[in-house]
């Protein structure tokens, strides 16, 4: 594929990601690499969390970009680029979560447990590493929906409007999935010191 | 400060480049999404439509979680392993109702596409699978089914790679054919004719021919053929899985966690396609593979130094190099060690991986 340079800005920034956007429409290999490199930490980030598990982590964000680069032309706002493959990685990382649960339950796949050392940092405080610990122990076993809302709201920290915009649904839908997960995180823990 | 702060993942560069390399080749070999189907974008998907309801039926009933399960894959393949170690692979637009699911009796109906079977022997455990008529009767063995469906009728095709199967059709009533490894059984059922089994009687009987010979004419109401393959003889290239859809499989079975199905689906590429474009990429991942999860590092060196050969110019080669530094160092084979060290630094003096494969092989 031929490729060309980026054109430079003259604040030395780069191309926006609006031009980027414009530019992997029509087909530009550099602009789709570009957008990926701006990007790529944003979505690793968001998919580690979701699917810890390193191979999973990277197909999740192999299969987003993959998804965002062939439906560019169904984002309507081009700077708006970097929302929207969150919101793309977190419907995706949904379908990978619903689809890892229904093999699970038809006893189609086993799926090794998650690594805790792997996901959490050395550096984290003793007792946010606790919470980690305690969340990503039993984050398999919660329904897609939730799992989702509660990472992004747990350990994200995002606000509830913004969780309903990533997740395409409601605030009210958001509470609900919430409350159910919250509910559900204090049962399993409670199961556990039982 | 959110939580996330706190969780490490590791997004060096070489990760970076690998699933770029990987994002660009699929962009470069996918077809653009058809709106109609943006659905499908994602690949295999596990219909839990009739599933959800035969999660309901409770343990010990006659029927199982499996039974009315839905097996369906859009523009990937899916790979299912089932708890005895028999592997399903679903090709690509395939469709699978799982119409028996327990633990003595698995009946598979391809409703279209293709599905291998890489089937566990165990005693006293029926394994059947149908497709338009067909019924596949396993014991353990690799086979496939192929059942598809053009204007002209439906083709039916039975390939056995290992082991023996019977096949009874609807069509030809009371007979049964036995197909032992490196035979083709095919059937073809014209659109017009049907699957009448009052009229099966009026049919012709299966028709026994060389496995080089075109599919039966349309003419014959249904048709089918035994064939046999000499022992040099590659299978026929209809149902010779592409690299693409090797890759597709080994990937698909990467990510549910099966290191071993993926393995010898890399190997496969490998062995099968070696100037193919994404053998480099096959034999890194199966370096990975090998090296992480199988605990193979002589295998893991192999499939790495094949990597680096294969793909010089690739998103993943500094990481393969890197990787082999760290495989011959933990093998103790130090001149390697050392050789594979000074190569990386060499084409990547200012690498990520740098400083880990500078100390790798211990003092230089």
């Amino acid at each position: 594929m031929a490729s060309s340079s980026p054109p430079a800005t003259k604040s030395g920034a780069g191309p926006t990601d609006a031009a980027l956007v414009v530019a992997a429409r029509a087909g530009e290999a550099w602009a789709q690499e570009a957008l990926f490199r701006r990007h790529a930490r944003l979505a690793f980030g968001l998919a580690h969390r979701f699917l810890p598990r390193e191979l999973e982590a990277d197909d999740l964000v192999q299969d987003s970009f993959l998804y965002a680069f062939q439906h560019l032309n169904q984002l309507a706002n081009p700077q708006a680029f970097s929302a929207w493959l969150g919101s793309i990685v977190v419907r995706t990382a949904g379908k990978r979560i619903r689809r890892q649960r229904m093999l699970k339950r038809l006893g189609l796949r086993h799926f090794a447990a998650i690594d805790l050392d792997e996901v959490v940092a050395p550096s984290a405080p003793p007792d946010v590493a606790a919470e980690l610990r305690a969340l990503y122990a039993v984050i398999d076993r919660f329904p897609a929906a939730e799992r989702i809302a509660l990472v992004l709201r747990r350990v994200e920290g995002f606000e509830i409007p913004q969780i309903a915009t990533y997740m395409a649904t409601s605030e009210s839908t958001v509470k609900r999935r919430l409350r159910a997960a919250e509910a559900r995180l204090e049962r399993y823990h409670r199961e556990e010191q039982q | 400060m959110p939580l996330s702060q706190h969780l490490k993942p590791d997004v060096s560069e070489a990760r970076m480049a690998r699933v770029w390399g990987n994002v660009r080749e699929r962009l470069e070999s996918a077809p653009p999404a058809r709106r109609g189907l943006r659905w499908a974008a994602f690949g295999a998907t596990v219909v839990a439509v009739a599933a959800a309801l035969a999660l309901l039926v409770p343990r010990g009933h006659a029927g199982s979680a499996l039974e009315n399960a839905a097996l369906e894959t859009a523009g990937d393949t899916l790979g299912v392993t089932l708890l005895d170690g028999s592997k399903l692979t679903l090709d690509s637009r395939t469709h699978v109702q799982v119409a028996g699911g327990n633990s003595d009796a698995v009946a598979l109906v391809v409703a279209r596409g293709r599905i291998s079977c890489d089937v566990t022997h165990r005693p006293g455990r029926s394994f059947v699978v149908r497709a338009s008529g067909v019924e596949v009767r396993v014991v353990g063995t690799l086979f496939s089914v192929r059942d598809e469906q053009r204007p002209d009728g439906v083709h039916i095709d039975v390939n056995v790679e290992r082991g023996m199967v019977e096949v009874v059709s609807e069509r030809h009533p009371g007979q049964v054919s036995h197909i032992a490894a490196g035979q083709r059984f095919s059937e073809f059922v014209p659109a017009a004719a049907g699957m009448p089994s009052d009229s099966a009687a009026a049919l012709p009987p299966p028709v026994l021919e060389p496995a080089t010979s075109p599919p039966s004419a349309p003419s014959a109401p249904a048709s089918a053929s035994l064939e046999p393959r000499s022992p040099s003889e590659p299978a026929p290239a209809a149902h010779e899985p592409s690299p693409r859809e090797l890759l597709d499989a080994a990937n698909t079975a990467r990510r549910a966690g099966d290191a071993r199905a993926a393995a010898d689906d890399y190997s496969q590429i490998l062995k099968k396609f070696p100037s193919d474009g994404r053998a480099g990429l096959a034999a890194f991942e199966l370096g990975r593979l090998r090296m992480d999860r199988l605990g193979d590092l002589a295998g893991a060196i192999q499939a790495l130094e094949r990597a680096v050969q294969l793909a010089p110019g690739s998103g993943f080669r500094e990481d393969a190099m890197a990787r082999l530094v760290t495989a011959y160092a933990a093998s103790s084979r130090s001149s390697e060690c050392a050789r594979a060290r000074d190569a990386y630094l060499a084409a990547f003096p200012a690498g990520v991986h740098r400083d880990s494969v500078t100390r790798g092989c211990g003092t230089p």
